[in-house]
């Protein structure tokens, strides 16, 4: 089976870096896309401007969603996803530095299926990422051919 | 008379005729007089008749049962020297003095309190007025008296509770007033004189109309009306700029009935909340700035939490990347250099996040209930016993400890105060920990109002007294971190949670010696 990709919704091109580093350290080989905001994150996953043509079935395998983006926010991101019914099978992972009670909460209410914080000691940060692609990429369940375009 | 016609026997007979006529009106002389005297005797009234110098010739019986004498005792003697007037000697001169004026023709009235018998006090209005002959011509004094004890006294008793309602409502601290259906005022009490620098006696008669500016004087009319309409008191707010000033009155507003059930006036009681109000407002201010600073302070921690850490992944990150990546190199000095990078970006995480949770604790709300101390502290030594094992530590914790305050911050209280003492004992010696309350009678005065006093003692590393003004201040330490690690916000925790809740905390302590803490939740 052809490795699905990743969605890594990230402004900060150190975090992005240093993302994608632990996810090859740990061996979590999918191609991962980079959106630097919310609007290219949409765009994205709706298959619409600078994405527009892409074939929608083609969902991520997994969504990595800072909070904190430029134009749109991750929680908006999150709702505009979620909202649309094509979309509810998509793990939606909450990476972000805030660990707010309230954002915890709302991203939470949105329907995100996981809220990590990013930990400022790099070797936790890739062991997160190292549990995170496990569970999501390898452990996690989904139906086949749940998306119909 | 007689013409000589007229026969012996008819002179006999008209003669006869006269002397019965006479007989008659004789009887008849007689039976006036008994009736005048039955009248003079027996009147309510005191009567006595007075000649020009005054001297007492005759007096009716009712002075003389009033003074318990007999008549004998005062016939012929001055009108002044008798016993009723016997009281003071300058009554006796009024008396003198009105008589003399009785005498020049003058119809002359006075009340005076007289004495009667045993003591016994009346209030008599006495008249003394000239009696003169047909020729004009003063002969006599009469002098009358007539008891006026029960009218003075119910008379005084109205003037006392009317003093006495007057001085109550002149006193009241409200403004008070009654104003007829019309909208007249009458009667206003000295507050209200004060207030609006009117005279009760040239204000009575005016209206609001005459007193505020129309829009208030419309208000109160208004309030007025609602009250005779519906007959029943009504309680409110009422507004006006006086003298520049705003006043704000809590007004009772009630009508009275007449006897007919007909309101006649509305009366209406007035509280000044001016200063109530005005502090009503302050606090809606402080409490609307409290919140704005909140909202700011939580916009800064947000910030704080996300922007401030970003840079610190990068740093962590990156050393990181250069140890993995170009060991080859970096020399054995390079290498620790990073190493210390990576450890200072850490802290500096640390740190951050501590600082969050202070300014967490300060932003929640609290939620007071009964909480079990004694339990709360045996479940945070369980977990330190899980988290940091530790070889020989003796924990006592008094059973039944309870106390009134918010359960999951006591719990931040207890964890951050035994977990020092867990960190700070037993480096060398066996380790002590208690947690317990001192009896009322060791605590302190000036801690008395603050409710039972806890403690958390321990015999371990403890503290320079000279320094306890740090203790609980955001970062400050004691130690150097290489003998105890921390940041230095568990105790500056402890203290805000305290005074959240009202209470305080302090520490006493030596070096070596151990250290306890104290704290008191308020009452």
């Amino acid at each position: 089976m052809e490795k699905k990709l990743i969605l890594l919704v990230e402004d900060s091109p150190d975090d992005e870096l240093l993302t994608i580093r632990a996810l090859k350290k740990n061996n979590i080989l999918n191609e991962v896309v980079v959106a630097r905001d919310g609007v290219e994150a949409l765009d994205f996953i709706f298959a619409t401007g600078t994405y527009a043509g892409r074939n929608l079935s083609d969902l991520p395998q997994l969504v990595l969603l800072d909070l904190k983006l430029p134009k749109v926010d991750g929680l908006e991101v999150l709702r505009q996803v979620r909202e649309d019914e094509r979309n509810c099978m998509l793990p939606v992972v909450i990476l972000t530095s805030s660990k707010e009670e309230n954002d915890l909460a709302k991203s939470y209410k949105l329907g995100a299926n996981s809220y990590i914080r990013k930990p400022v000691d790099f070797n936790q940060f890739s062991e997160a990422i190292k549990n995170l692609g496990l569970y999501w990429l390898v452990l996690n369940e989904v139906p086949t051919n749940e998306r119909t375009p | 008379m007689a013409d000589g016609k007229e026969t012996q026997v008819q002179l006999i007979k008209r003669l006869k005729t006269e002397i019965s006529v006479h007989k008659s009106t004789e009887k008849d002389l007689r039976e006036a007089l008994r009736r005048a005297n039955v009248a003079w005797e027996q009147a309510f009234q005191f009567i006595g008749l007075l000649t020009l110098d005054g001297t007492m010739v005759e007096v009716n019986r009712a002075p003389l049962n009033f003074a318990g004498i007999e008549k004998s005792d005062i016939i012929g003697k001055p009108f002044w020297g008798a016993p009723w007037f016997s009281l003071s000697e300058d009554l006796q001169e009024r008396v003198r003095c009105a008589f003399s004026r009785a005498i020049n023709g003058e119809h002359v009235r006075f009340e005076e309190w007289l004495r009667g018998k045993r003591g016994i006090l009346r209030c008599i209005d006495v008249s003394m007025k000239p009696v003169r002959d047909e020729l004009e011509e003063i002969v006599f004094v009469i002098a009358e008296g007539h008891d006026i004890t029960e009218r003075k006294q119910a008379e005084q008793g109205r003037q006392e509770s009317e003093e006495r309602l007057q001085a109550i409502l002149d006193n009241s601290p409200a403004v008070i007033y009654l104003k007829d259906p019309q909208g007249c005022y009458r009667f206003i009490n000295r507050k209200f004189e004060e207030l609006f620098h009117v005279e009760r006696e040239r204000f009575l008669g005016k209206t609001d109309h005459d007193l505020f500016e129309k829009s208030v004087a419309d208000e109160f009319s208004k309030h007025d009306r609602a009250v005779i309409k519906s007959g029943e008191a009504i309680q409110v707010e009422e507004e006006l700029t006086y003298d520049g000033n705003l006043l704000s009155y809590l007004s009772v507003k009630f009508p009275l009935h007449d006897v007919d059930g007909e309101a006649y006036a509305v009366c209406g009681i007035s509280s000044d909340i001016t200063e109530r109000k005005k502090m009503e407002n302050a606090i809606r201010e402080s409490a609307r700035r409290v919140r704005a600073i909140n909202k700011e302070l939580e916009a800064f921690a947000y910030s704080v939490s996300h922007d401030l850490r970003a840079p610190l992944r990068s740093i962590d990150g990156f050393s990181q990347i250069l140890l993995e990546d170009y060991s080859d190199v970096l020399d054995a000095t390079g290498k620790d250099f990073l190493a210390r990078v990576r450890a200072s970006s850490q802290k500096m995480g640390q740190l951050i996040d501590d600082l969050l949770k202070l300014s967490q604790l300060t932003r929640g709300e609290i939620v007071k209930r009964r909480v079990d101390l004694s339990r709360l502290a045996q479940e945070v030594v369980d977990e330190l016993r899980e988290e940091q094992v530790k070889q020989d530590v003796e924990v006592i914790i008094a059973p039944g400890l309870m106390a009134q305050g918010d359960q999951a911050l006591l719990r931040v209280v207890l964890k951050n105060l035994l977990g020092n003492s867990w960190k700070f004992t037993g480096q060398d010696t066996h380790a002590r920990i208690e947690f317990g309350a001192l009896p009322p009678a060791e605590v302190e005065e000036d801690n008395e109002a603050s409710g039972t006093v806890f403690f958390v003692r321990d015999n371990g590393a403890g503290f320079d007294m000279t320094f306890q003004g740090k203790l609980f201040g955001a970062f400050q330490r004691l130690h150097r971190e290489e003998e105890f690690p921390g940041t230095g916000i568990g105790l500056a925790t402890v203290e805000r949670i305290i005074r959240r809740h009202g209470g305080r905390v302090w520490g006493k302590g030596r070096v070596g010696e151990g250290a306890t803490f104290f704290f008191a939740l308020g009452v």
